[in-house]
């Protein structure tokens, strides 16, 4: 008994992670679903949000918008040198696509929201936050629009009504260098019945 | 003298009892006159049918079955008073039918309203841009009619300083938003007082638990009473065969949503159905590239729609008329 102690000891904890509580606690979620006939299509996945507890509403959940790729991109070209430094011709020919029209060009550039060495970061008056929180900076000078964001009454669901609340994020719907939605032509043609033919 | 009375009525058969028997007072099996009509000219039907067709040795037995099958669909009752067994039958019929003539692999859910939920709609009135994305989202999802380009969904432009859909224009067609002006959605607002379900004379319309204002598309017989009675617009009647071709079809129906209607049939907006009672919010609410469409469950006190009923200022269509409709208007 003595030498099988040790053995046993080494299997259970070898089969921990598979059999562990993390896996049950999944299933348990998975049969709720059903039980809950919770039936939205696309699967529910917690991994693409981040928890917003920050909030005087209810705590939701918010769409990530931000993923290790991303970062890496920044991170090729804007690693050692600040952006405030990227000012001027030398530099200009990067980032030709973006347009800033964010209020006044007197009052935002580059450096307002973005951080000056950590361009993937944001900025919240002198700390940084993660891109995926990236709200927290909006809600610098939109302060209204946040509060209506967290009550419900601005912004978007990302999935269903059923499940608990999971919004998507400032940069989701809006282009934060260019905010306003635009002018454009609409998806269809208006109805007209008169239109049809067999109409009697 | 009482023993007599008694027996006399068992005898005629007017007798209340707990459990009514399937026999009437002669022995016979008890059936309804549907049935009846149903059973006796089913073969006749089927018969008919095949000389219609040509040689009764030359059909098929896809044809046999299409026709059998068709003929049943024809004599089925109203949705509204199916039992669970019928409504799959019918469910079950509707699917193979659709196989059998376009080659269309649809599935047609039955499922009940949830126990607890009523939906309830809020536009936000100084969000929508008239970009109509809705709308679109709406025809493809419903499979309306492409040939009339037929939509649940009006969007009216509105000049700045007035309040009223008298005044706006939804035929408009050109770049949005204009400046002076802002845009107002209506659709069915599924009333809790429905003024178009009491005119119906065949009951094909009426209001589902969760508060949804349906329509039986089989049991319609188009006389259009519920449009004229509807104080929205939020009815739309088929003029002709609605043409939606097999490779835009949405495949996921409902019986009372967005499977194929026939012509001379009312539809309407159902919340998308099919949709909703999964959990999922309307097309017309996921297409919206603004946020300006809300959905959720009235009867929970932390969904977005109280939210806002709560904290902002809010108005309903036409609320005078006393319709009570589930649908409000909301401004930042």
């Amino acid at each position: 008994m003595k030498k099988i102690f040790p053995i046993l000891l080494i299997l259970t904890a070898a089969c921990h992670p598979h059999h562990g509580s993390n896996s049950k606690s999944k299933y348990k979620e998975l049969t709720n679903q059903v039980k809950n006939k919770v039936s939205v299509k696309e699967v529910f996945n917690k991994d693409n949000f981040v928890e917003w507890t920050e909030t005087k509403a209810q705590p939701f959940l918010v769409e990530k918008v931000w993923n290790e790729a991303k970062e890496n991109g920044c991170k090729s070209c804007h690693s050692g040198f600040a952006l405030s430094k990227m000012k001027g011709k030398k530099h200009k020919r990067a980032h030709w696509n973006i347009v800033l029209k964010h209020a006044d060009s007197k009052i935002m550039n580059c450096t307002t929201c973005h951080n000056d060495d950590e361009v993937w970061r944001f900025k919240v008056g002198k700390s940084k936050v993660h891109a995926n929180k990236s709200a927290k900076t909006c809600m610098q000078c939109h302060f209204k629009q946040a509060n209506d964001w967290e009550l419900g009454s601005h912004g978007k669901r990302s999935v269903g009504w059923q499940t608990e609340r999971a919004i998507k994020s400032c940069t989701s719907c809006h282009n934060p260098h260019r905010p306003v939605f635009g002018k454009r032509v609409p998806k269809l043609a208006p109805y007209r019945p008169e239109n049809n033919e067999e109409r009697l | 003298m009482k023993g007599l009375r008694e027996r006399l009525k068992s005898f005629l058969g007017l007798e209340e009892s707990e459990n009514p028997s399937k026999f009437d007072f002669l022995g016979r099996k008890k059936q309804s006159r549907r049935g009846f009509l149903k059973d006796a000219t089913t073969t006749a039907g089927i018969g008919a049918s095949i000389m219609g067709v040509g040689a009764s040795t030359l059909i098929g037995e896809e044809e046999k079955e299409k026709l059998s099958l068709s003929w049943e669909n024809y004599f089925k009752s109203n949705y509204k008073y199916m039992s669970k067994r019928d409504r799959k039958k019918a469910v079950k019929r509707l699917e193979r039918l659709a196989k059998l003539k376009r080659d269309e692999n649809v599935s047609i859910s039955d499922k009940d309203a949830i126990p607890g939920v009523l939906f309830g709609y809020a536009f936000n009135i100084s969000k929508c841009e008239g970009y109509m994305d809705c709308i679109k989202a709406c025809l493809e999802e419903n499979n309306l009619d492409r040939k009339s380009n037929m939509q649940y969904i009006k969007v009216f432009e509105v000049e700045n300083g007035t309040l009223s859909v008298e005044n706006g224009d939804n035929h408009f067609f050109h770049e949005t938003p204009t400046d002076e002006h802002f845009y107002m959605g209506t659709q069915c607002m599924h009333c809790e007082n429905p003024p178009c379900v009491p005119v119906c004379p065949t009951e094909a319309t009426w209001k589902e638990n969760d508060g949804i204002v349906v329509v039986d598309y089989d049991w319609c017989i188009g006389c259009r009473y519920c449009e004229a009675a509807c104080p929205y617009e939020a009815r739309r009647f088929n003029w002709a065969e609605p043409e939606v071709s097999s490779d835009q079809l949405t495949t996921n129906q409902h019986y009372l949503g967005n499977r194929r209607k026939a012509k001379g049939v009312m539809e309407k907006c159902t919340f998308c159905i099919q949709r909703s009672r999964e959990g999922e919010n309307p097309a017309c609410v996921e297409a919206c590239p603004t946020g300006a469409r809300v959905f959720g469950n009235l009867l929970d006190p932390n969904s977005e729609i109280r939210k806002i009923i709560e904290t902002k200022k809010v108005f309903r269509l036409k609320e005078e008329l006393g319709t009570e409709p589930k649908f409000w208007y909301y401004m930042d």
